[in-house]
């Protein structure tokens, strides 16, 4: 069945927004999702039916669907956050024992709670880009750099 | 050991896992199937359908079936979605 240019417009312009969504979720459901959304304007064409509505109501619905998956990506895991406030500590408490071994390593509690956000971000980037990096080469290069 | 209670189902996942009962169904179908089901009260967008259908197949409560063309509809290959036994 062929479409109408209207239709196939806001098919190709639906089709552009669904790009916002994160790839996994594209390559899932992309295809899928303008399947339906062509489905539902055909059927508000075979109805005589205007097409303004629809495209509000989908182009909205599709918006808010995308800042959900959006995200979920990028809020990090619980398990993610534990670990990297695990090293933290470790990574604290060598300039803490050596504090009580030598005179030379003064540290402040400001010094400490700024090394502690400066390491507890770097690890949560870490995380972040090797949990979402899709090939090793990749891993390895994130690690590398950071 | 405990076990952790499930969650409590949205209703748009409610909607889905009842639409789906009675047999597989692609997108259009399922949006289609709980607007019959709610008497027309629910219309659910591309985007909460899909949404949803996500989580549900990452939690185990739908799977894709294979690809096929809907002899209703006669144009495309459309992906079909089915309800698990952890989703009944």
């Amino acid at each position: 069945m062929a479409d109408d240019p209207m239709t196939r417009r806001l098919g190709a312009l639906y089709a552009i927004v669904l790009r916002l969504y994160p790839p996994v979720f594209r390559e899932r459901f992309g295809t899928s999702m303008r399947q339906t959304f062509a489905d539902l304007c055909r059927e508000r064409r075979a109805h005589g039916q205007g097409l303004a509505g629809l495209v509000l109501c989908s182009f909205t619905d599709t918006l808010f669907g995308i800042l959900r998956e959006r995200s979920r990506t990028l809020v990090p895991a619980p398990h993610e956050l534990v670990r990297v406030a695990l090293i933290t500590h470790v990574l604290l408490a060598v300039p803490l024992f050596a504090m009580r071994s030598t005179d030379e390593v003064v540290w402040t509690l400001g010094d400490f709670v700024f090394a502690g956000v400066v390491i507890f971000g770097t690890g949560l980037g870490f995380e972040f880009a090797v949990a979402r990096a899709r090939t090793t080469t990749y891993r390895l290069a994130t690690a590398a750099a950071s | 050991m405990s076990t952790k209670p499930p969650k409590p189902l949205t209703p748009a996942v409610l909607h889905i896992l009842l639409a789906l009962s009675a047999r597989e169904r692609h997108g259009y179908g399922i949006m289609k199937q709980v607007e019959a089901d709610s008497n027309g009260r629910v219309n659910m967008g591309p985007g909460t359908l899909y949404g949803s259908l996500n989580r549900m197949m990452d939690a185990g409560l739908v799977r894709e079936t294979e690809s096929r063309v809907d002899p209703e509809m006669e144009d495309e290959r459309r992906v079909y979605y089915e309800i698990t036994g952890q989703g009944r």
